[in-house]
């Protein structure tokens, strides 16, 4: 996570872009001055160790933990121009690297929290998991095993969505494949195999984050870009936005 | 003659003041005739920024004058309702309490959205039916019971819903989204409404459940004509939301019923029949898991434990137990050591977890420590960039005081040079204005000295005429006079009394 990507390490951007998701989804969740628990949200680290970085409904996490960055804007004048503006981002993570890749213990905390919740929200929508690694596995057969027990899980309106992003820039980026042909190595076969087939229900969400699904679609980034990476998020949280 | 009634409640676990859709006329305000004949929805979309306020104000303008919406072009119609709502946010975002969510919002022009039905019935014809028009924007739908069966409009099937939706915005938008005009001719093709029809007004959630009860043989027109309250109403979206297959989705839930007479009967008798799903288990919020770090790896004393718990002792002995060939004495010899293992490994496993329990508890506090070190580090890094940022400003604040003092001083003697041409100016305008009268006076007498010269010059010619009349009448005296005798002398040039002395003027 220390190479560079788009001006900065991966960590670094990675946190960047989970923060501007969390960011939209409390934002949405808005409803004027007051902000209203419409889901809840869990961010889960893990590197050199495994760890619950942030969990909590929208008006328990509103408040960042680690204060505000400022970020520089263009937005639209309302007159066809463009105005630069300077504008609050807050920070909920900070970027981290470490050795390794303990993507199952990571998939089976996340099977353990979503058992619970399912078990007390059983007609919500279901709980969608976005896992963002740059490296191999280090246990594949037990991160397929985590995995599909994660995916085991879920509510009366589906069962859990799990959207994988592989990012680099080492290779071909793959979007949303809908078959494996063409999949680089077994680690992105095994990704595609643990990632869920994207419900017709949401390709238009697909659609609106600018990515184009075909039908039957994989919630799968291979080598993802940057801006790969942040048309994922968008469109990984935008059920909780709706 | 109609009657209007208006419902309107809030989503499932929101108070009613968190419900974002509004109706007019406002619930209890109208029950009865609704003399104005202008009804209006419109829904706050549930994500878009302070949707509810743009909601209500867009049922207030309409309610103000309704026939704008018709007259207008919808970007003219929106445009005071943008305005307003535009102030009502930058006036919280500069509130002191306001958070970083709304001054990001306000400053990036984040806006609200809202769909948005509004109906206007105009007069009655000769035959008591009334003519009718409706703006209709996203999925908010208007219903017309008919007698012939009912219509909905824009949207006419439950699959037709979706999450992505047209909507009015709150900032103008060359790319936005119109409403589309429905009525009577010369509005639409829509026939006029007459005895026994009633319109309903319904947002998104109500108009999708409406549609699905209809497409399944199991329509509920009956029920909401015969509500008769906001308890009733209530009682009835909660219902909705328990069915076991097909429920109401969870959303804000306006209605307006505008009723022409007694409704057709075949409506009256289509009413719900509930058929709720289990009831939902009792919702305790669903607690976050507590922030912990991940466990360490197992010590070698842990393993040691973890072989020696009772678990495996006692399958040990159920096997010992199973061979019938072991002596009593041998027996009692295990088990008398199986008691002391298992009591001191239950002693050991005690005394381990209370040390990892207070280990965990270690961790714990010494990790909230830890962030509460780093929000105290950032929290003094933050007031250092605000006070860099305050020197910065003040700096900014002093350089453009002395711009202002700089620019008002010329600003200032550019204004005296103004006054001071001016006045040049107003002196040379009455300077020409004297001029122009003196002129206009010289041209008045050279205009009469001008008439009296011509009027002379008559005279004369009239004079001159006269003299060559007289002259010639003595030329035929003379002639006369000479003709009969001789020619006599020529007679002494007299001067004639009636000739007038020549003189030049």
């Amino acid at each position: 996570m220390v190479e560079r990507y788009d001006n900065s390490t991966r960590a670094e951007f990675a946190a960047l872009a989970v923060n501007r998701t969390i960011y939209e989804i409390i934002a949405s969740c808005r409803k004027g001055e007051k902000v209203v628990d419409r889901c809840h949200l869990t961010v889960i680290g893990y590197g050199e160790r495994t760890e619950l970085i942030l969990s909590g409904c929208p008006s328990q996490i509103e408040n960042p933990p680690h204060g505000t960055m400022s970020l520089m804007r263009k937005v639209s004048d309302g007159a066809g121009g463009l105005l630069d503006v300077e504008m609050k981002l807050g920070v909920w993570v900070q970027p981290k690297a470490g050795n390794g890749t303990p993507m199952e213990a990571a998939l089976g905390l996340a099977a353990d929290l979503v058992e619970a919740w399912t078990r007390d929200n059983p007609d919500n929508f279901p709980p969608v998991v976005i896992n963002i690694s740059d490296g191999e596995p280090q246990d594949a057969a037990a991160t397929r095993a985590a995995a599909q027990r994660l995916a085991s899980y879920g509510t009366s309106d589906g069962r859990v969505l799990i959207y994988n992003c592989h990012i680099g820039t080492g290779g071909t980026e793959i979007r949303l494949p809908s078959n494996n042909n063409g999949l680089p190595d077994a680690n992105a076969r095994l990704l595609y195999d643990i990632s869920s087939v994207i419900p017709d229900s949401l390709l238009p969400l697909a659609e609106q984050a600018g990515l184009s699904p075909q039908p039957g679609a994989r919630g799968l980034m291979v080598n993802a870009s940057p801006e790969a990476l942040t048309k994922l998020l968008v469109f990984g949280s935008g059920s909780m936005k709706r | 003659m109609f009657t209007v009634q208006t419902f309107l409640t809030s989503k499932e676990g929101e108070s009613r003041e968190d419900c974002e859709d509004s109706i007019h006329p406002v619930p209890g305000s109208a029950v009865g005739d609704g003399s104005a004949g202008a009804f209006a929805i419109a829904d706050g979309v549930t994500t878009s920024f302070f949707g509810g306020l743009w909601a209500r104000m867009l049922t207030e303008r309409f309610a103000e004058c309704p026939a704008a919406v018709f007259e207008q072009p919808w970007p003219d119609w929106l445009l005071r309702s943008q305005e307003q709502w535009q102030a009502a946010v930058c006036e919280r975002a500069a509130a002191e309490t306001a958070n970083f969510y709304i001054s990001n919002d306000v400053l990036s022009r984040r806006p609200a959205s809202a769909t948005f039905v509004g109906m206007l019935l105009d007069e009655p014809g000769a035959d008591g039916a009334i003519p009718w028009r409706a703006q209709v924007l996203g999925d908010s739908c208007l219903f017309i019971l008919g007698k012939d069966g009912p219509r909905s409009l824009p949207l006419t099937k439950s699959a037709e819903f979706s999450n992505l939706v047209h909507a009015a915005e709150s900032y103008a938008n060359d790319q936005g989204f119109a409403p589309q005009l429905y009525g009577t001719a010369p509005h639409g093709s829509e026939p006029p409404l007459v005895e026994g029809d009633t319109v309903l007004l319904a947002t998104d959630a109500l108009s999708k459940w409406l549609l699905l009860r209809a497409e399944t043989g199991q329509p509920v027109w009956g029920t909401l004509l015969g509500l008769t309250g906001q308890a009733e109403f209530e009682a009835l979206v909660e219902q909705a939301r328990r069915e076991a297959q097909q429920p109401m989705e969870n959303d804000d839930v306006t209605l307006g019923i505008v009723r022409f007479g007694t409704p057709h009967a075949h409506y009256s008798e289509a009413c719900f029949e509930p058929q709720p799903g289990p009831d939902p288990p009792p919702r305790e919020p669903w607690r976050p898991p507590v922030l912990t770090p991940s466990p360490a790896p197992k010590s070698p004393a842990q393993r040691a434990s973890a072989r020696l718990q009772p678990g495996r002792w006692r399958v040990l002995l159920a096997r010992v137990n199973r061979s019938s060939l072991v002596a009593p004495v041998l027996l009692g010899l295990v088990l008398t050591l199986a008691v002391v293992l298992i009591w001191q490994a239950v002693q050991q496993q005690q005394q381990e977890a209370k040390a990892a329990e207070l280990t965990v508890r270690i961790t714990t506090e010494s990790a909230a420590a830890d962030r509460l070190r780093e929000s105290l580090e950032q929290a003094q890094t933050d007031a250092l960039e605000v006070k860099k940022k305050f020197d910065r400003l003040q700096g900014d604040l002093v350089s453009t005081e002395e711009r202002f003092r700089s620019v008002s001083g010329k600003f200032e003697a550019r204004e005296q040079e103004w006054a001071k041409q001016r006045r040049e100016l107003e002196v040379k305008t009455g300077n020409l204005a004297l001029a122009l009268k003196e002129s206009e006076r010289k041209a008045g007498i050279d205009r009469q000295s001008l008439e009296e010269a011509q009027s002379q010059i008559t005279r004369l010619e009239a004079a001159q005429q006269a003299i060559a009349a007289n002259l010639a009448a003595r030329e035929q005296e003379l002639k006369a006079l000479r003709e009969p005798s001789e020619p006599a002398p020529d007679p002494p040039a007299t001067e004639s009394p009636a000739s007038p002395p020549l003189h030049t003027p």
